[in-house]
């Protein structure tokens, strides 16, 4: 601004595009200062109509207000309701001009209108009370708060200023429902055994009029599953108070489910939980394992994709060696507590790999931590139950569906009795079993392939591509460590093993035979596995 | 010519020998002895012009620039004692120098000692020199009205017997005529004997302005009234008080209620303000010791009766008000009051201005689109917080709400042609004003939505509009260089206040409505008296042009807040400034006392709400009694500093229970 105004070269110029040619020196060499003389007070004039306006920055609105003020036309087509975006002019340094790109008539036609500007509209929130700034989102953050404060000189004592910031909850919460949270957080933390805490549960899961508390109670028990993962009874307690909450029928936790998923399933599927070797860490897993899964029966059919996201983490968990058997565990109870459907897609055609993945730290020569062989056995129950409980279920609702046993289970040594079976189960099962499965499952993934972004839509679609993979990887480990299975001594077996392995790995087929499932079952894990299953079929089988 | 040389020499002799006197009675003796035409020639300034060409053959543009080097360098290196003194005068010598050089046609080497030196005086005059550096012709300096102004009067500078000698015998020596001729037709030094004066006065003298100092001396010394009204609400809350201390309810419980009561209030239908004073009340509660104290230190000022007929309070109302004025929190130093902020979203960049009614309920905001929109709080409340406690809203409350009010919040009310600058609730808050760049100012009445009276009588733009404090009188303020005192029923105005040299940009009522006071682009701040219509008090001492005024109950101090961020508090009685309050960093928009006038609360353009505190500053000056120089301890102290997320503060309200309402825009860029 300081640098000599205009030259009267500018003013040719202007002349010129005037269409002025002939415009004499001595003419230009007056006007020059004058327009500058303009200009300037065409500014002075805009910069009080800036001010007027309660701005700070110039606009063309001001230039035009100014020219208005002095008789003048104004510029039309400058004006612009936002600030304008001067770029620099290369090779200048203080040349500054505004981009003006041409625009396509037909694209403004075309273009879809703008949304209409939102109304003006007025919102009040509490700026200080009684001088102490709330620490609420409309506010400025607290930092910027201490650092300003800084200003206050020390000199005048006596101001002793509360420095402290209310919590933003007591301008939205009533009263008693503030008392009614810090109740229920310091029971969770303190006394979590107590009888007064169970009437807090019940409370939870019966009470209405706790809506207002949903979004702090998430808060709150995220924060402290974060922060506590090694308090094993806090961690008992807070899915407790998870539990009650999902349970109260007045209270909407949907919106919130997706921030406690997370604090659940880490309770589920943990690599330690607690921190002594007493904690009972399974049990919490148990009951974590059930919450999820009436968590999913409740809310399921409200969020479609709340049990594919589930059933994808804790297969990951389940399928990932690397993972320590607790881990597997949790997972494993979590796929039972999701259904029997659920167990037959994905744990079934993984179990015969996963078990001999297994069965080395479950024996008592080969693994000498008495720790990790038990974890191996728990597994192994984990394992165990699932495939019961969902044989149990194939059994009660396809009742009809039972074949007589394709081989006398009872024998053990069947590679052509085995053979025979499946010979007569293709002749029998008509399209399916035309090809040999394993052929099938191949050609299938494919297909299978585009759904496994959402492998358990409908519940009938077979494992995500990487489940099977992974398994191929744990049957390609199992066949080059044959026969050490407690259950399945010699190379005979190894062929039974086998052919178990293609029928569990159909076992995700609605119409696949109870019976042959019976069968690979009971191979697997032997007759415990008759507890699982009922009665009259029992004796069918026998 | 012999004569000449020998008048010369002899005051060459007794200007060297400091004859100040005698050098005085010479130019007149000299001038009654010579004949007609040798009058010019020997009047003061043509004397030292004749001097002037003697010594040098024509005027040399390099001159200029070489003597004022010279004076430069000498002053900077002068005694730290006397430096302050003698830096005064480079900047009218620096002004003059440039408009010497453009006034004779040199205006290439004008632009080149301009650029040279502008840097000395660019902290403390920056505006002027934008504005000087704009003048290029001869014919700019006859033009502009500043530039006309500065060449037609003298400056005044107070300096020390020494400093004066020092400069007078610098200037002789260097043989530097040029700037000794402008330092003698310039300058009018007020020689003081003793040491030098302090460089707390420095505000006050280098302001270079139209109006001489004695001229604004003169009019400060007319006496002002600035008591307040007999018989106000508060008199008699008074001598109610006594019968009804038993019943009052404890601070605690006034402050929980806060809410409830402005809510309240607006069932009442908003009320007449009241001109308020520095609370006597006698409260039991232990808070109103310090303040009872402190009115006793305050000298009550003599009651004044009204110059102008007031209108009559309707009974109910002065009910409710005093109703208000019993439930007041007091505030202090030590007890800060409650601020609800009001924040308006989606303005687009286009909203101008926005007001605040009494009890806080409704909120205008002036768009530059000619819209006046209108919020009604109450309703607003409604929606959005549940949790808050509701009061009860009577059958009886208007809606204000517009054709399509699921869609939008507010009343619209178009009338204007053009920017809305400026707009003000009646104190009973059944009345809005407006005032436009279309030159008018209008009516609206909150009750019937509707445009009443449209008021013409300026020629230029209203900045603002304001209303008395009791009402049915309003004061505007124009880029038309005028204020005017209007009443509602009458669309001519009543008085019109002429005096400012540049816009008027902010007006402000006096607590007891016999004097308005206006701030200007001019940098001063004029009080006048709306009976004679005549300027009473010349405030001058800001260094921009002044955005916020605001008058303290008691009616003894007002401030004014500035394009700079500085805030000055002005004794009413004295014409002089207390005491500067700096802290903003931006304009300050908008400026507020609480209701018995202990603190202030300004909102600038920086984000902020600062709360100031009045009551250690006014004890200050009453004790030392005026003796200002005396007073940088009793500077008004910055109590808070409330930063606003990105909200630029445009207005600010204490209400009569004494909560402040704040309103600003949320906005991107700041």
């Amino acid at each position: 601004m300081s640098s000599a105004g205009i030259p009267k070269e500018a003013i040719e110029v202007i002349a010129q595009t005037v269409g002025i040619t002939n415009l004499s020196p001595e003419v230009s060499l007056a006007l020059a200062p004058d327009v500058e003389y303009r200009l300037r007070e065409i500014m002075q004039e805009a910069i009080k109509c800036m001010r007027h306006a309660r701005r700070t920055t110039l606009t063309g609105d001001d230039v035009d207000s100014a020219l208005t003020l002095r008789n003048v036309e104004p510029v039309y087509g400058f004006t612009s309701k936002d600030s304008l975006r001067f770029k620099r002019a290369g090779g200048f340094k203080d040349l500054y001009y505004v981009d003006d790109k041409v625009v396509e008539f037909k694209d403004v036609m075309e273009s879809p209108l703008p949304k209409p500007p939102l109304h003006t509209a007025v919102t009040a929130h509490w700026l200080a009370i009684e001088g102490v700034q709330p620490a609420i989102p409309e506010n400025p953050p607290v930092e910027v708060l201490t650092a300003t404060a800084d200003v206050k000189r020390s000199e005048y004592k006596e101001d002793g200023l509360p420095v402290d910031i209310r919590l933003p909850v007591k301008h939205v919460l009533s009263r008693e429902l503030q008392l009614y949270f810090e109740k229920i957080k310091v029971l969770t933390m303190r006394r979590p055994d107590s009888v007064i805490f169970k009437q807090a549960l019940l409370s939870l899961a019966t009470d209405s009029g706790l809506h207002a508390l949903v979004p702090y109670f998430t808060h709150f028990i995220a924060d402290e599953v974060a922060r506590n993962l090694n308090n094993f009874s806090l961690l008992f307690a807070l899915m407790r108070v998870t539990r009650s909450l999902t349970q109260n029928s007045h209270i909407h936790i949907e919106p919130y489910l997706h921030q406690l998923l997370p604090s659940i399933l880490t309770c589920l599927v943990a690599r330690r939980l607690g921190h002594r070797l007493t904690d009972n860490h399974w049990e919490l897993r148990n009951f974590t394992a059930n919450l999820i899964g009436s968590i999913c029966k409740t809310f399921g059919h409200l969020y479609h994709n709340l049990q594919p996201r589930i059933t994808r983490t804790l297969v990951h968990a389940f399928l990932d060696p690397t993972k320590s058997l607790t881990q597997h565990y949790g997972a494993i109870q979590g796929l039972a507590a999701l259904g029997p459907s659920v167990v037959r897609l994905l744990i079934l055609p993984n179990l015969e790999p996963y078990l001999l993945l297994i069965e080395p730290d479950m024996q008592l020569e080969k693994q000498k931590n008495e720790v990790k062989r038990y974890e191996a056995w728990r597994v192994y129950g984990a394992l165990m139950r699932a495939a019961g409980l969902c044989l149990h279920d194939r059994l009660k609702i396809l009742p009809g569906l039972l074949t007589p046993p394709a081989r006398p289970i009872l024998k053990s040594n069947g590679k052509i009795v085995t053979g025979m079976a499946n010979k007569r189960k293709a002749s029998s099962d008509s399209l399916m079993q035309q090809q040999p499965p394993l052929k099938k499952m191949t050609t299938e993934a494919g297909a299978v392939g585009m759904m496994s972004m959402n492998p358990m839509q409908g519940g009938r679609f077979p494992p995500s591509l990487v489940a099977s993979g992974m398994m191929g990887g744990v049957t390609s480990i199992s066949r080059q460590l044959p026969g050490l299975g407690e259950n399945m001594a010699g190379a005979v077996r190894d062929a039974g093993a086998k052919t178990s392995s293609l029928v569990l790995a159909q076992a995700w087929k609605d119409d696949m035979s109870a019976g042959n499932l019976l069968a690979s079952l009971f191979e697997l894990f032997g007759e415990r596995m008759f507890s699982f299953t009922p009665k009259p079929e029992l004796s069918f089988f026998l | 010519m012999d004569e000449e040389q020998v008048v010369k020499f002899v005051e060459t002799y007794l200007k060297k020998k400091g004859f100040k006197q005698a050098e005085l009675a010479f130019h007149e003796e000299v001038q009654k002895n010579s004949s007609a035409n040798s009058i010019k020639i020997h009047s003061d300034p043509d004397l030292s012009n004749l001097i002037l060409s003697l010594s040098k053959s024509g005027d040399d543009p390099a001159q200029y620039h070489e003597e004022y080097g010279k004076l430069r360098t000498w002053t900077f290196n002068s005694l730290d004692l006397y430096k302050h003194e003698l830096l005064r005068v480079l900047y009218p010598v620096f002004i003059h120098c440039y408009m010497d050089l453009v006034a004779k046609g040199h205006i290439q080497d004008a632009r080149a000692f301009f650029n040279t030196f502008r840097e000395d005086h660019e902290m403390l005059h920056a505006r002027d020199l934008q504005k000087l550096e704009g003048v290029l012709s001869p014919s700019h300096i006859q033009e502009m009205e500043f530039a006309h102004t500065l060449r037609q009067s003298k400056v005044n500078i107070k300096m020390c017997e020494y400093s004066n000698e020092l400069l007078m015998q610098h200037l002789r020596k260097t043989k530097s005529t040029t700037v000794l001729g402008i330092v003698n037709e310039r300058i009018n030094f007020q020689v003081s004997p003793g040491q030098p004066g302090l460089i707390s006065d420095d505000a006050e003298v280098v302001t270079l302005i139209g109006t001489s100092q004695d001229a604004a001396n003169k009019i400060n010394k007319k006496e002002v009234h600035w008591g307040l009204l007999e018989d106000t609400l508060e008199d008699r809350l008074e001598k109610a008080g006594g019968l009804q201390s038993d019943t009052e309810k404890p601070e605690g419980d006034t402050k929980d209620g806060e809410i409830d009561d402005n809510k309240k209030r607006l069932a009442e239908g908003g009320k007449q303000g009241t001109s308020v004073k520095k609370s006597k009340k006698d409260k039991p509660a232990g808070g109103s010791a310090k303040a009872r104290a402190e009115t006793i230190v305050v000298p009550a000022a003599p009651r004044v009766k009204p110059e102008l007929p007031l209108p009559v309070m309707p009974a109910e109302v002065e009910q409710s008000i005093l109703e208000d004025l019993r439930n007041r929190v007091q505030l202090s130093s030590t007890s800060l009051p409650s601020v609800s902020m009001y924040t308006f979203i989606n303005t687009h960049n286009s909203l101008n201005c926005s007001s605040i009614s009494n009890d806080g309920s409704l909120v205008a905001g002036g768009f530059s689109d000619s819209s006046l929109k209108v919020w009604d709080m109450a309703k607003l409340g409604q929606q959005a917080s549940s949790s808050t406690p509701q009061a009860e809203i009577d059958a009886s409350v208007e809606h204000i709400q517009g054709p399509n009010g699921s869609k939008r919040s507010y009343t619209l009310l178009q009338g204007h042609s053009g920017p809305v600058y400026s707009a003000t609730f009646s104190p009973l808050g059944d009345f809005i004003l407006s005032s436009s760049a279309d030159t008018t100012v209008r009516l609206w009445s909150t009750k019937l939505n509707a445009n009443l009276v449209c008021y013409k009588g300026h020629n230029y733009p209203v900045w603002d509009v304001q209303f008395s404090p009791f009402g049915h009188y309003f004061a505007s303020a124009s880029h038309d260089r005028t204020a005017r005192i209007w009443s509602m029923d009458r669309i001519q105005p009543l008085r019109i206040m002429a005096g400012h040299l540049s816009d008027v940009d902010c007006v402000q009522w006096h607590a007891n409505c016999n004097y308005i006071a206006t701030g200007s682009s001019d940098k001063t701040v004029r009080l006048w008296d709306v009976q004679s219509g005549e300027c009473v008090r010349i405030f001058i001492g800001h260094r921009s042009m002044i955005l916020s005024l605001a008058m303290s109950p008691d009616g003894r101090y007002m401030a004014s807040g500035d394009e700079d961020g500085t805030i000055m508090m002005w004794d009413l009685s004295s014409g002089r400034c207390v005491s500067p309050l700096m802290g903003h960093n931006s304009c300050v928009w908008t400026l507020a006392f609480s209701c018995e006038g202990s603190l202030m609360a300004s909102g600038s353009a920086d984000s902020t709400v600062k709360l100031w505190d009045v009551t250690s500053s006014t004890k200050g000056t009453t004790k030392t009694d005026e003796g200002k120089t005396g007073n940088t301890a009793s500077k008004l102290r910055s109590l808070k500093t409330l930063p606003t997320k990105s909200t630029p503060v445009y207005s600010l309200k204490f209400s009569r229970r004494n909560l402040l309402f704040a309103a600003g825009v949320l906005s991107k860029n700041v």
